[in-house]
């Protein structure tokens, strides 16, 4: 890995091999990075799921579900709460 | 005192010395060299008949511009934005764009960049100041708009650097993210809030085109004088990268 250090007072560019520690850094934050964005997606998939359920029931009475219908709902509740998975499994 | 013609003299003519004082020495007075006095004086015409005066140099990082009246040149403090630098990554491995020892005497700094991360999907680019990564020292907001979506994101624990933008991974490689990063009063000792308008697009279908806006703040009361670009979760800047940092005025 390397980076590109630019003397701003003088102009001057320079393409350097990073340090041991600073790859480490890196690594580090990238890391965290990538598990940050999954709970990003995590949490945008949970949205776009209620979004869904809002556009397909919006105006029914609960009493006029079916009983797939009420399953999906809790089903989507649970995701929500983390008990599911995105399988529907138990977690 | 305008300068005079000179006169086509021919051999025997008469050379007194009214002809020298009028020709010679009163016209080298009204001309550059009798004129400036100062380092960095400068001489424009002030009429139709050649006559001259002098404009003093003007402060530090002043402009040349056209008066009100547009009669004369003068010395303003007119805006404008100074490219100090810009980068463009031709290889593969390159994982940090650092600019180091930038010059205090801007008003703002401004970033241009059009950026693209090896990650394999969509990734943030971090903007990191003073090579300070002390948790907390940095936090920043986010809203981004895709499709009819809209959504918001924030980074206040525990953060070593502060996100700026989205930008397209190495599956839409001949895409780049825009970004704009403005600075504000860098240079002062002070608590720096910052922000960032930046947009890409990896297609042209729904969904495809991500616009947004990044805020944060650097919270640390001291100058800027490093500013460190790098990818959020993945390793290197793809080819084509560009990077400008500008001072403004």
């Amino acid at each position: 890995m390397k980076k590109i250090v630019i003397d701003c007072t003088t102009g001057v560019q320079r393409i350097v091999p990073m340090t041991e520690a600073e790859i480490l850094q890196r690594r580090q934050e990238q890391e965290a990075a990538r598990e940050r964005r999954q709970l990003e997606y995590a949490a945008e998939r949970a949205r776009n799921k209620a979004r869904e359920i809002y556009a397909q029931f919006k105006g029914r009475s609960y009493a006029s579900l079916t009983a797939a219908e009420t399953r999906m709902l809790l089903g989507a509740v649970l995701y929500k709460l983390g008990v599911l998975d995105e399988q529907g499994n138990i977690k | 005192m305008a300068y005079t013609a000179v006169p086509t003299v021919a051999t025997g003519d008469l050379w007194t010395a009214a002809n020298q004082n009028t020709y010679l020495r009163d016209n080298f007075a009204a001309t550059f060299v009798g004129t400036t006095t100062d380092t960095g004086d400068m001489v424009y015409s002030t009429s139709d008949d050649n006559t001259i005066t002098a404009l003093s140099i003007g402060t530090a990082y002043q402009v040349l511009s056209v008066n009100a009246g547009a009669t004369a040149p003068e010395w303003t403090d007119a805006g404008r934005a100074v490219k100090i630098t810009e980068t463009t990554i031709s290889a593969t491995d390159t994982a940090t764009i650092d600019f180091t020892s930038i010059p205090s005497h801007y008003a703002h700094l401004m970033v241009i960049g059009a950026l693209a991360s090896d990650d394999s999907n969509d990734d943030n680019i971090d903007m990191r100041i003073n090579n300070n990564s002390t948790a907390d020292d940095h936090a920043w907001q986010r809203i981004l708009g895709v499709g009819s979506s809209a959504s918001a994101a924030e980074g206040v624990t525990n953060e070593t650097s502060a996100q700026i933008c989205v930008v397209p991974g190495s599956d839409t490689p001949t895409y780049k993210g825009t970004v704009s990063v403005i600075l504000p009063n860098y240079s002062t000792t002070d608590h720096h809030t910052w922000t960032s308008e930046w947009g890409y697009a990896k297609g042209t279908s729904t969904n495809d085109v991500l616009v947004g806006q990044h805020g944060g703040v650097f919270d640390v009361q001291e100058a800027i004088s490093r500013i460190t670009f790098f990818p959020d979760a993945g390793t290197n800047f793809l080819p084509g990268s560009v990077l400008t940092l500008y001072g403004l005025l």
